[in-house]
């Protein structure tokens, strides 16, 4: 069991835990989710599966330093998040599968059955409402006696904590911040972000899945914001809280965060792959002839994406709506598409920027 | 889940099952319940309460012992003590009503002043205004409107200038009788102490017995807000703060709250009880511990204890008349514990006898059950931690100058002052001693943070190489070593739960034990200043003997004080506690100034005054060292100092553990890894040094006549040296009260068991020393003649100062033929086994390749320009080069003077706020040690390359660490690390600096002259000292003990005595340049500048508690001294022969002569006087040497001024009753006899001289 442990268990986790094998792992496991979702969300499978990963998190506290990790005071909440997600993921995904067979079946939905026009206050809403807040008092005053306040030494300017980390809702963009230009990271994508999430009303004119689970009828935009929320935002935080340490360098989940370790990373740009690496010579002077190869991706990629899109896996959608909503729609999924990559060329190429132009101060 | 709704009327009905709401209500109601419990509960349950609780039982039971005294014993009843209670209360009430009066008044007088103050400034203005117009004014009438307007304002600015200064003044006196009445008041309040106790005694035996019921309410969960009887004890203290970086809050201190009785007099140990009682009346006795015991066990009967009773094992002790032989060890002092039996002391007198039964117990010998053991048995409950403050007087009490009002607890411990945890307030263990902790398996397991295979590589490097020591392979001069002593750690982790995790968010944990004192300097910037203890007390006869004080905690003076009560005509030593000395911080800032350590670590002065003193560099000058020695002596030196004088204090910078090994080295003129040999590498290196050195001072070189060796008797000159006491005629120097004379140590081992020292045979160095320096004040002169030419020698001796303008040595006034005499004397001492070590050998490509490195890094030309620079060079040019870049990279200069690099900057890390750097700031690399300041420090001390140890750098020889091994035994280590951790920069507010007064700035002073010249080698000085006394076998020719020296001389004299002792000497008069002709020792001229011989005068002066000033006649009050009375007689008469002779005066004067006649003064006090008997004469008495009080006191009682000695006692018995056969002078009174003795001494030789 031991032997299992040690040599099966825990490689594989490490090797997971990877960032670049976790990103795509997760981005596979999503849309091979949302694809079998039918069968997938079934309890006799969904139920051993939700165990096996519980029962994976209560093995892996054999070892101290994962057991350290997760049981800190600040880590705990993410913890609980992580299982509170899966749970409600599953939820949702049982009943749209409910739904859309029914809806196969020509049956309403779940939810129409349900559907009342009024309940009484009393009990049906304020008792439901004291209850849970008993309930969470409870739980908070438990918690609160269990794993008292994480209180640290007094802050000083001269000794800041190795790893200094955000606040956990905070870690997807402090994560961001690895790759990205701050401005880019800090104000721009979170910018997009928020208009994205803005224009949702504009440019989502599809009626259905109102008051009701569905995944069948608006695959497209459920699969997006999955991917936003679980994928680009969700397993952030988890890199950021579980495996980002001390210097902030990537630790496996059971590797010690050993202050000494340090891995002094030496980025390149594209221009300099491109000019150095690939025509082995030296950088031209004028800066937009040497960002010229970053400046061809970047607009290929932003200019002939939406074309692209249009042409092949958004053929449908291009088809419902008209030129300027599917600009929208293009443009704000070529940025969220762009941060994997751009990740993703960091963890195998060393990539530093795509476009660098510290002349003015633009770096992409 | 869902119920269908009913549909009459619309109705939705309900959504939820009620009964499933109702169950899921209920179930959550519960769990809250029990929620809140438990955290009300673990709120609640704190370890502090129970110790409190306990000790507050103590408390109780220690005031019933107390009070029951007082009443039964002490012959007082409760009605007295209660009317003497009430009175004095009377009198505070009185007190506070005056002061109430006056704080009335002076809120009158301050609005009184106020509105003064506030009219004065306003018309100030309008009188500024006219000036200015005055000064502007455009016409002769305009100007003379304004003169006019602008002397109305001066006339009336200076009428409410003097209003104001009349408020003021009013406001003043006012304040003065306000604090004139807050004295009294606290007068009052100190009489009322032991009243006030009895006070508390009520309130305590109320809260804790009689009112249990009510306590036991009061200390319910969520009612014990209502001033419950145990609760946190906290105090804020205003002058101190805590460094949050971001603000400095007041620091607040809550250790009392478990440590309750530590800041209360009278826990310590048990000698309270004991001291107490008069043990005369036994069965009182017996009854007061009794009750005592009865009270600390919470009332149940220690007869008959109950089955249930949670105190039975003690009472079962105590029933058994058994006690725990620590038990008695701790209590009582013990006699002749090996021989199984020990007498139980209870302060006084012996008092009962145990034997040790075959259980290992102790047992009382008649096996009666006697008070005694209740009283021992119950205090054996008594846990360390309870106890008084082991240094109350000096740092906790109310009166001692740290109270714990003022200065909390973790002002000096540190830890984190607010928290009621054991863990949270960082508790440390003490430091601990090991040995061999270096070895890697060893300090694993330990827990050391430990790269096990930093440690191998290391290992393996120095297998390779040369060892660097006289240690095998590892490298580790690290034989013994202090660590926090991780086995208590573990158990008060296991105990107490101070877990590793809660030890790691606290930058300031608690000091360890040991290390509490390094905490004095926060303060103590200007010095640490201990008390100097009184000299003389109760000399006269018939002053009342201070009677002894039970509150005394130290035994010694105790003991001392109970001798002196019984024996009233002995000297006194008041019963003063010892003070609390830091001794381990005192011996290393010694060691700090001893080794030189400050000429390469700079300590700020502004943040440490104390270091303003600073001694010059402790290293001899090299300008001139081509005169002194020779070449070949000095490179073997360099190489290893410690081959030739184990004790010297030159540090080894070469052949150490990060320098010796073989290593791979890029050099710039190839580019190509070559193998290095590290030994020959460092033998390039002193060549070059010293060769550079040499050369420097060819120049300077002076020529010392030619010394004919043959003249000098080694013989005398041996006597000289060693000061035999016994050889009264040869007038020794006792150079030995500074100098060893042997290079092997073990040779002086009788000697040093004479001074109750031995010696470390690894590092030479004494082991038995305190705090003296007894002889490595100075170098070892062993072997000296295979160092010195004898010329250089001869002219040292006869004046030190010419060749070395700082040295310490003094001149000892030598004629030629002594100074002959010693020198052929030491130049018989060869240090064979130096001379025969291998020679420095050269490597000329190597030292050509440092050459090139040196250069290169200059980086002032290009590599390759670089190396051809050197290469055009001649080889003797390629030495000095690197010889004079080596001196400055080694730092010589820090210790050396050397013209070249008269104004050089130190090369060290400035230390003036070392203890307060983060230790994450330390570069403690791959060093298998604790990651403490205190550890980095002391394994620095011991092994100062220790962390290079593994790291790349070692094998970049100028990359290397510096800093020399000077080869400290463990304990200077130790205390080095002490004092290094003490140099902290933390804020402290001015208000709680410690600012010495004149005298203690006198005396710090004073100590730092003695401490340099070593004045206690031959001195005794504040009852330390006198090294050379053991040596001496005739105590009539040891140097004097020198205490109440300010008191005996006048300051005229003895400053000059310090600049030249020989200023006494009359021309013509054999033997009258010492004070005592016989004295064969001589002391020698310091040539103390005039600042120290002032300094010194001081330092006496105010160690007597007398003024410092020159004495200016008549100091003395009783004026009807006859001798004096009939001088001014004659003085008179001479200027008007009218004047009528008194025949009282002139009769007196008769008298006295007779006097001194009878007393036989001149036998002694005279040179003719045989040896043994001999005084000194009174002819000295004319340079004004003794003060005239002195004298008195003298011939009142010379024994109590100086125990053994010859002078008799003239005037009164041992009992102090005026003897018989001198009331026929002077009216029998000895106070007039004595005063006129003294006048006619003086002014008869005054007169004779004349």
């Amino acid at each position: 069991m031991n032997t299992l442990f040690e040599y099966v268990l825990k490689p594989a986790m490490t090797f997971v835990a990877k960032p670049h094998i976790l990103l795509p792992v997760a981005s596979v496991a999503l849309i091979l989710t949302l694809k079998y979702y039918r069968t997938i969300t079934k309890p006799r499978i969904a139920v051993p599966l939700g165990l096996a990963l519980a029962g994976l998190m209560v093995v892996s506290c054999f070892d101290p330093n994962f057991k350290k990790n997760i049981l800190k005071p600040d880590n705990v909440p993410i913890v609980l998040l992580l299982f509170g997600l899966f749970f409600f993921f599953w939820l949702a995904l049982r009943r749209a599968a409910i739904n859309d067979e029914a809806a196969e079946r020509g049956e309403p939905p779940l939810e129409a059955k349900m559907k009342r026009e009024t309940v009484l206050v009393w009990p049906d809403l304020v008792f439901v409402e004291l209850i849970c807040l008993v309930l969470v008092s409870a739980a908070l005053v438990f918690w609160a006696v269990l794993i008292p306040a994480p209180l640290e030494e007094p802050a000083s300017a001269a000794l800041t904590p190795n790893p200094s980390k955000a606040p956990w809702y905070f870690l997807g963009l402090q994560e961001m911040l690895v790759y990205f230009d701050p401005w880019y990271a800090g104000v721009l994508l979170p910018t997009m972000i928020i208009v994205g999430l803005m224009a949702i009303p504009y440019v989502d004119t599809n009626p259905k899945g109102a008051g009701y689970y569905t995944l069948s009828e608006r695959r497209f935009a459920i699969t997006v914001y999955l991917f936003g929320f679980i994928v680009f935002w969700v397993v952030l935080i988890t890199i950021g809280t579980f495996l980002r340490g001390a210097n902030w360098n990537f630790f496996g989940p059971y590797d010690k965060w050993d202050p000494h370790f340090q891995r002094p990373l030496k980025n390149i740009n594209i221009s300099e792959i491109f000019w150095v690496k690939m025509l082995k010579q030296g950088m031209p002077e004028k800066w937009f002839i040497r960002e010229l190869p970053g400046l061809l991706m970047a607009g290929a990629f932003m200019l002939l994406g939406p074309l692209v899109l249009a042409k092949t896996v958004l053929k449908d959608l291009f088809k419902k709506l008209d030129i300027v909503r599917f600009s929208l729609v293009a443009i704000l999924l070529l940025f969220m598409i762009s941060m994997p990559l751009k990740m993703l060329g960091r963890w195998l190429i060393n990539l530093k920027y795509v476009i660098y132009i510290p002349e003015y101060f633009v770096n992409i | 889940m869902t119920k269908r709704p009913s549909s009459i009327h619309n109705d939705p009905g309900y959504f939820y099952s009620r009964k499933l709401l109702i169950r899921l209500f209920a179930f959550a109601s519960l769990a809250f319940a029990v929620g809140i419990t438990w955290w009300i509960w673990v709120d609640f349950d704190r370890p502090w309460k129970d110790d409190q609780k306990a000790e507050l039982r103590w408390e109780a039971g220690r005031f019933a012992l107390e009070r029951f005294v007082l009443e039964n014993l002490a012959g007082a009843d409760e009605a007295k003590y209660a009317k003497q209670l009430e009175e004095a209360e009377a009198k505070v009430a009185a007190r506070r009503k005056e002061i109430d009066a006056i704080d009335a008044e002076l809120k009158q007088a301050n609005g009184g002043f106020y509105l003064a103050d506030m009219t004065y400034k306003e018309q100030k203005q309008y009188t500024s205004e006219a000036e200015y117009w005055v000064q502007e004014a455009g016409t002769l009438a305009e100007l003379a409107d304004w003169w006019y307007q602008l002397r109305f304002h001066r006339d009336r600015e200076d009428r409410l200038r003097d209003a104001r200064e009349r408020a003021n003044d009013q406001l003043q006196a006012l304040l003065d009788r306000k604090k004139a009445a807050e004295a009294e008041l606290d007068a009052v309040r100190a009489e009322m102490r032991k009243n006030a106790d009895l006070k508390r005694l009520e309130i305590v035996r109320t809260n804790i017995q009689k009112k249990r019921g009510y306590n036991r309410a009061r200390e319910i969960p969520l009612l014990d807000f209502l001033a419950p009887p145990v609760k946190v004890k906290q105090i804020v203290l205003d002058n101190l703060v805590d460094n949050y970086e971001f603000s400095t809050p007041k620091k607040v201190d809550r250790c009392a709250t478990c440590h309750v009785l530590s800041t209360d007099v009278g826990y310590d140990a048990v000698r309270w009880p004991v001291e107490a009682i008069d043990t005369k009346d036994a069965k009182a006795f017996e009854e007061g511990v009794y009750r005592f015991v009865y009270a600390v066990f919470d009332g149940v009967d220690p007869g008959k204890p109950a089955p249930n009773d949670p105190f039975r094992r003690e009472l079962d002790l105590v029933r058994k008349a058994r006690l725990h032989a620590e038990t008695l060890d701790f209590l009582f002092e013990m006699e002749d514990a090996d021989a199984g039996e020990i007498k139980v002391k209870d302060g006084r007198k012996v008092w009962k006898k145990y034997v040790r039964d075959g259980t290992g117990l102790w047992k009382q010998d008649d096996n009666g059950k006697s008070v005694a053991e209740y009283y021992l048995g119950a205090l054996s409950g008594m846990k360390p931690h309870w106890r008084t403050h082991p240094h109350f007087k000096d740092m906790v009490g109310g009166h001692s100058p740290h109270p714990f009002e003022k200065f909390g607890c973790s002002a000096c411990h540190q830890g984190r002052g607010w928290s009621t945890d054991f863990g949270l307030a960082y508790h440390m263990p003490d430091l601990k001693q090991v040995d061999d902790w270096m070895t890697d398996e060893r300090a694993h397991e330990e827990g050391y943070h430990i790269p096990l295979s930093a440690g191998q590589t290391f290992r393996a490097a120095m297998a390779r190489g040369a060892s660097p020591e006289n240690t095998g392979a590892g490298g580790s001069d690290l034989h013994t070593g202090w660590v926090t002593d991780k086995a208590t750690g573990k158990r008060w982790e296991h105990e107490l739960g101070a877990t590793e995790s809660k030890l790691h968010y606290w930058h300031w944990p608690q000091f360890p034990k040991t290390l509490v004192q390094s905490s004095c300097l926060k303060c103590h910037k200007e010095g640490l200043y201990r008390t100097a203890e009184p000299e003389y007390e109760g000399v006269r006869v018939g002053k009342p003997v201070k009677a002894p004080d039970t509150t005394a905690f130290d035994d010694q003076s105790a003991a001392l004080n109970a001798e002196a009560a019984s024996e009233p005509n002995r000297l006194l030593i008041p019963a003063e506690p010892a003070t609390y000395r830091p001794r381990e911080l005192e011996r290393g800032l010694d060691n700090f100034l001893r080794f030189g350590c400050y000429g390469c670590h700079k300590v700020d002065t502004t943040l440490f005054p104390f270091m303003k003193n600073v001694r010059p560099k402790v290293g001899p000058p090299l300008d001139e060292i081509a005169t002194k020695t020779t070449k070949e002596w000095a490179l073997r030196w360099v190489r290893n100092p410690k081959d030739f004088r184990p004790q010297t204090r030159m540090p080894r910078f070469f052949g150490l553990s990060n320098s010796s090994h073989n290593f791979r080295y890029r050099f710039s003129d190839t580019g190509n890894f070559d193998d290095v040999n590290g030994a020959a590498w460092a033998d390039a290196e002193i060549q070059a040094i010293v060769e550079w050195i040499f050369e420097e001072s060819k120049g300077r070189a002076r020529a010392y006549p030619a010394v004919d060796l043959s003249r000098g008797d080694p013989k005398r000159g041996e006597q000289y040296v060693v000061a035999d006491g016994q050889a009264s005629e040869n007038r020794a120097k006792a150079c030995i009260a500074c100098h060893d004379i042997e290079v092997d140590t073990a040779e002086l081992k009788v000697d040093a068991a004479a001074l109750g020292s031995s010696f470390d045979k690894a590092s030479g160095r004494p082991t038995g020393w305190k705090e003296r320096m007894s002889r490595r004040q100075a170098p070892n002169l062993g072997g000296i003649a295979s160092k010195v030419t004898p010329e250089w020698l001869f002219a040292w001796l006869k004046n030190p100062r010419g060749y070395w303008h700082d040295t310490n040595m003094p001149d000892l006034r030598l004629t030629d033929q002594e100074a002959l005499d010693i020198t052929a004397f030491l130049m018989t001492k060869r240090h064979v086994a130096f001379e025969a070590l291998p020679p420095v050998t050269f490597n000329e490509s190597i030292l050509t390749r440092i050459a090139e490195e040196l250069k290169v890094s200059e980086q002032q030309e290009s590599t390759e320009d670089a190396v051809a620079h050197v290469q055009r060079w001649t080889q003797r040019e390629r030495v000095l080069y690197v010889g004079q870049k080596l001196f400055k990279h080694y730092g010589c200069f820090g210790c050396h003077t050397i013209e070249a690099y008269k104004d050089a900057t130190p090369i060290g890390t400035e230390l003036s706020d070392w203890g307060s750097k983060l230790i994450e700031r330390l570069e403690f690399n791959h060093a298998p040690i604790e990651q403490t300041r205190f550890s980095f420090a002391y394994a620095k001390m011991m092994n100062p390359r220790i962390y290079d140890m593994g790291m790349p750098r070692a094998d970049r020889p100028f990359d290397r660490l510096k800093m020399p091994r000077f080869g400290f035994m463990p304990e200077e280590a130790k205390d080095l690390a002490t004092f290094l951790v003490a140099l902290t920069s933390d804020p402290v507010p001015a208000a709680s600096l410690f600012r010495p007064d004149e005298r203690e700035a006198d005396i710090l002073r004073g100590r730092e002259i003695v401490k340099r010249y070593n004045c206690q080698g031959c001195h005794v000085i504040e009852n330390e000292g006198g090294d050379i006394w053991p040596v001496i076998a005739n105590s009539k020719w040891r140097p004097p003990d020198l205490k109440g020296q300010g008191r005996k001389t006048q300051p005229q004299w003895l400053f000059q005595f310090l600049k030249d002792p020989v200023f006494i000497a009359i021309p013509g008069v054999e033997g009258s340049d010492r004070i005592r002709p016989w004295y064969s020792i001589r002391m020698p001229t310091f040539h103390f500048t005039d600042e120290e011989a002032r300094a010194l005068n001081r330092y006496f002066s105010a160690l007597s508690r007398v003024p410092a000033d020159f004495e200016t006649g008549e100091p003395d009050s009783i004026s009807a001294a006859p001798y004096a009375q009939a001088k001014r007689f004659e003085v008179k008469k001479a200027n008007n022969p009218q004047e009528t002779e008194s025949v009282d005066a002139r009769s007196s004067l008769e008298e006295t002569r007779l006097m001194f006649l009878a007393y036989q003064c001149k036998s002694c006090h005279s040179k003719e006087a045989k040896i043994e008997s001999a005084a000194p004469d009174f002819r000295l008495s004319r340079g004004g040497r003794l003060r005239d009080t002195w004298i008195v006191d003298w011939l009142w009682g010379p024994l109590k001024l100086q125990p053994g000695t010859a002078m008799p006692v003239f005037f009164v018995d041992s009992k102090g009753t005026p003897r018989a056969q001198e009331l026929q002078f002077l009216g029998g009174n000895p106070d007039v006899q004595i005063r006129a003795l003294r006048d006619f001494v003086r002014h008869h030789y005054r007169e004779e001289d004349r």
